[in-house]
């Protein structure tokens, strides 16, 4: 029963205390909804992304879609430096430069300039990557078109090295066939008698003399012949008179026939005269023939050279056309060994799959063991601390500790307090978290609620011990807030571990919020076995337990500290060491003389209406005048001054001592 | 016949550093006694209420309690038995109420839940602690504020509800630390009969007070204390006869020119050790106010003051008080 009453107690303390209710019951449940609003299923942050182009090509809009399709934030810019401004306002996120004529063909280099600030380390990579990555997308398209092209380019040139080296294959033989007929051709002209062997025409003109002198010797014979003839027959024909007829025949014959010879013998002289001069003509032409000859000769002798040059030409054509033709063969087998044939591998020849190691893919997922440990690890020290101070600061402490219970009971229903309220919040989140957000928390059920319990333990012992350290509520808060900064600060959430110099990140890999965090995100997000989280959880457990002996060791000295201040002593003190009072400071009651207000207030309880009303009236009021003049409190007088009562009077004096002495409570 | 006493302190010693706050100090209380302790400020009451309690303990000296309450059926001899409070914390614990000078209670918790509250730190049935807390609502007069946050309530009210939360587990002893200090006097006199009648229903009172007259009228014994040491324990009127060497004689005429026949009456040989005017009368000291009122009234004839009122008494424990302390 006393248990429950005492957790009673502070859960109406907790949930009275308007502010602290709100910050500590009802804060963590805003944050994990605003952030459960904030990033469900949504994978990408809401960028805004500007841009300027100095001209629009269709290029340039293409990559300008692409954004756009990503649902990023387009703004568009007249100039570079107007972006750049945007940037550092924090109104855009980074800033694509397109360059002049940007489009694919052209000779230029084509740089797409991003602008980032850097300064905004927790955005900038994810700026960078995301943005590039659309642009690399479509930076790749167009790469693939260019390949597409380029590879259909090389298909058709292998067809038509193909063709050419069958034309090649064609072109040799026929190469060979004319160096043959070169060579014939050679052997012909080689064969060729160009020498002309001299003809003596003088022996055929002689000849032709001779024949002349034959001629003339035929007629002279053929006229002897005739004549004879003629004589034999007019013998004839005067013998046998009966045969006169047929002499004057032959006679007659013989009479055409000497004018035949006669005509033929007197042609011969124009004729022989012709074949002289033809012989004349042919001794000519056969010296023009000579020349001629040799001239051919010398042709001929030029034509075997050059018939020599282009067999040799020939061959070093054939040779060449050999070597091209290897060259083409080359070409074709480099050309046909390509082995990748396909644009998009050429492309990517390296397609980079990242496969997560977790089966989830919300970027929630990922981060929701670490904003778990952060709401715990606030929650748990600003609450604990918060119940602490609200115990050791309240007047019922003195009440408290005279009952009979032990101190360490109520450090322990303090502690039970701070466990069931953040327990109940990790239970909502985490339902939360399951059914709105998906996050499947239950499936690896024992370590993680172990991994839980044992965070909130630490983290509201450490919070308990802080509250037991620090005597006033602001002074904790502050301690808390910073000690978590710290654990929040140097974990992985912010900067990785591994960046960090080896002997820091050896301590950092301590910090409970690390521990606490990267334990949880195993058990989240793999099969992780309670064993495999026993070492986490027992340095968790056992700075715990070393903590909560701190903690009671605490008390006692907050206990003792309570002591010190006992009324008692800080009356003595004053007795001991009076303050040098100004006789002017003091006010004349009666006999009596006060100088401060808790006098004041004590002689007024002693004074009888009478003794009052001779200070205070209607006309005067002298304890006004007092603390107007002596004390220099005008707010004060203004109030004292407001009443004549002397129960009035009192309880404005009663009011004033109890606000100073709360606002003079040591810290 | 007297009742044995119900707490004994035994030359309890207590200093905080340097300052030696409580010296040798050794006192009885008596079961259903009103015990009044008097000092000046500083001069050691909250620590010894502290330590009588156990809240501190003392460097020597002990202080016991009858135990004999606790175990009544085995305590068949009826001889009181006594126990040190620091030895039997818990039971010394239920044995007290204590109500400090400041109201020790949450602000944030109603009337009935403080007292719930508190009543459920000492392991009471709850039947008998929702009695409890029925009977004292009543008592406290603070029925129509049982569901009022406690820091909404007035100043009386909160001590009211400070005394109801010392005595809800139905103590034995209830300590009052100043329990009417920065209240007006209708207040003090509401808590007053408060204390009166707590007290009637058996319960030991032990409250430190500067409201020396109030001391005066309602306890029936009274220690003085002064720099840590009991200067003396006795009852009041007992102090009084013990301390007391002038009477009082206090007079009130018109036109009240009270400076002259203070002039006058101071005169040697008339006996008078001190004049004052306080307020609308005139108080004058004297062991002989036989001799003194003689010359008084022919004073005031002389003067042509007309006496309105004139009473004689004996010193009150105010005066006693400064004479026995040595302050004035």
């Amino acid at each position: 029963m006393k248990l429950w009453s005492i957790i009673k107690k502070n859960f109406k303390l907790l949930i009275r205390f308007k502010a602290s209710a709100f910050i500590v019951l009802l804060g963590p449940l805003l944050i994990i909804l605003l952030v459960g609003l904030a990033f469900s299923g949504k994978s990408s942050y809401d960028l805004s992304v500007g841009y300027y182009s100095p001209e629009h090509t269709n290029l340039t809009n293409e990559f300008v879609e692409s954004l756009r399709a990503g649902n990023y934030l387009l703004h568009e810019f007249n100039n570079e430096e107007d972006c750049v401004k945007k940037i550092e306002q924090g109104i855009i996120h980074t800033c694509i430069i397109f360059p002049v004529g940007f489009e694919v063909g052209n000779e230029q280099s084509n740089e797409l300039r991003f602008l980032v600030d850097y300064s905004r380390m927790n955005l900038v990579y994810e700026v960078i990557d995301s943005v590039s990555g659309i642009l690399q997308a479509e930076t790749q398209e167009l790469s693939y078109s260019l390949t597409q092209i380029l590879l259909s380019r090389i298909n058709t040139t292998i067809m038509d090295l193909d063709k050419q080296l069958l034309s090649i294959e064609d072109i040799n033989p026929q190469l060979n066939l004319l160096t043959m007929n070169i060579q014939k051709a050679k052997s012909n002209t080689d064969a060729m008698k160009l020498e002309m062997k001299e003809v003596s025409l003088s022996s055929l003109e002689s000849k032709a003399k001779n024949i002349n002198k034959t001629i003339e010797d035929i007629k002279a014979k053929s006229l002897e012949v005739i004549n004879k003839s003629q004589e034999f027959l007019d013998i004839l024909a005067d013998d046998y008179d009966h045969w006169d007829n047929e002499t004057e025949a032959i006679r007659e014959e013989f009479n055409n026939l000497l004018n035949e010879t006669f005509n033929l013998y007197n042609a011969t002289p124009d004729e022989v005269q012709e074949l002289l001069d033809a012989i004349d003509g042919i001794s000519n032409s056969l010296s023009d023939f000579a020349s001629d000859l040799e001239k051919s000769a010398e042709l001929n002798k030029d034509t075997q050279a050059k018939l020599e040059s282009s067999k040799q030409g020939i061959a070093a054509i054939q040779s060449k056309i050999l070597e091209l033709k290897d060259a083409l063969q080359k070409t074709k087998n480099n050309l046909t060994n390509i082995g990748v044939t396909s644009a998009e591998t050429i492309v990517s020849p390296v397609n980079t799959k990242i496969e997560p190691v977790a089966s989830e893919t919300s970027k929630l997922t990922f981060t929701f063991p670490f904003l778990l440990v952060l709401v715990i690890m606030f929650v748990a020290l600003l609450l604990s601390s918060t119940l602490v101070l609200f115990e050791k600061n309240s007047k019922a402490f003195f009440r408290n500790f005279i009952t009979p219970t032990r101190p360490a009971f109520f450090a322990v229903t303090t502690f039970l307090t701070s466990f069931i309220v953040i327990i109940i919040q990790t239970i909502i989140i985490i339902a939360l978290a399951n059914f709105f957000l998906k996050i499947p928390l239950f499936k690896n059920f024992i370590p993680t609620l172990l991994i839980v319990l044992v965070t909130c333990i630490f983290f509201i012992v450490l919070g308990m011990a802080i509250g037991y350290l620090f005597s006033t509520q602001e002074g904790a808060i502050m301690v808390s807030i910073v000690l978590g900064s710290i654990f929040l600060f140097l974990s992985n959430l912010v900067i990785p571990l591994e960046s960090m110099a080896p002997a820091l990140s050896g301590i950092i890999k301590y910090n409970p919020y690390v521990l606490a965090s990267d334990v949880l995100r195993k058990s989240f997000l793999f099969t992780l076995r309670t064993s495999e989280a026993l070492t986490a959880i027992l340095i968790l457990l056992g700075a715990a337990v070393i903590m909560f002996v701190l903690i009671l060791v605490l008390r006692g000295f907050a206990h003792n500290k309570r002591i010190k201040q006992s009324p008692d002593l800080l009356e003595k003190k004053l007795l001991e060491e009076p303050p040098k009072i100004n006789p002017k400071s003091q006010l004349q009651v009666g006999s009596q003389r006060v100088t401060n207000k808790l006098e004041l207030l004590r002689l007024l309880s002693y004074l009888t209406k009478a003794e009052f009303e001779d200070i205070v009236n209607k006309q005067d009021n002298k304890i006004a005048d007092w603390a107007e003049n002596e004390l220099k409190d005008i707010k004060l007088a203004s109030k004292l001054r407001k009443h004549v009562s002397k129960e009035e009077l009192m309880k404005i004096l009663a009011d004033e001592i109890k606000k100073e002495k709360s606002m003079k409570k040591p810290d | 016949m007297e009742r044995a006493p119900i707490i004994k302190i035994q030359h309890a010693d207590k200093s905080f550093g340097k300052n030696h706050v409580l010296k040798n100090i050794s006192l009885d209380v008596n079961e259903g006694e009103i015990f009044g302790l008097i000092g000046a400020s500083g001069s050691g009451k909250t620590t010894l209420l502290k330590i009588l309690i156990g809240f501190l303990s003392p460097e020597q000296g002990d202080v016991k309690f009858r135990y004999d309450y606790f175990v009544k059926s085995k305590n068949k001899s009826q001889k009181p038995l006594y126990a040190s409070v620091y030895k039997q914390q818990k039971l010394a614990r239920n044995l007290f109420g204590f109500a400090s000078q400041e109201p020790s209670f949450y602000k944030k918790l109603t009337v009935k839940e403080n007292m719930e509250y508190f009543g459920s730190l000492y392991n009471l049935p709850k039947q008998a602690l929702q009695s409890n807390i029925n009977i004292l609502i009543a008592l406290m007069d603070l029925k129509h504020a049982e569901n009022t946050l406690a820091g909404d309530l007035s100043g009386g009210m909160e001590r009211r509800l400070d005394i109801a939360c010392a005595l809800v587990h139905d103590p034995e002893v209830l300590i009052l630390d100043e329990p009417t200090s920065d209240l007006d006097p209708l207040l003090r006199d509401h808590i007053w009969s408060l204390v009166k009648k707590i007290n009637k229903k058996g319960t030991t009172i032990i409250l430190a007070s500067h409201h020396l007259s109030e001391v005066e009228t309602f306890c029936s014994r009274i220690a003085i204390i002064k720099n840590g040491k009991i200067i003396d324990v006795a009852s009041p009127a007992r102090l009084k006869t013990k301390y007391a060497d002038s009477q009082e004689i206090r007079i009130q005429t018109y036109p009240g020119s009270y400076a002259n026949i203070a002039k006058v009456i101071k005169k040697p040989g008339n006996k008078v050790f001190d004049v004052k005017i306080k307020g609308s009368e005139l108080i004058i000291y004297s062991d002989r106010p036989q001799i003194v009122l003689h010359e008084l009234l022919h004073t005031l004839e002389t003067l042509k003051e007309e006496l309105i009122d004139i009473q004689v008494f004996r010193p009150g424990l105010d005066e006693l008080f400064l004479k026995i302390t040595g302050k004035k």
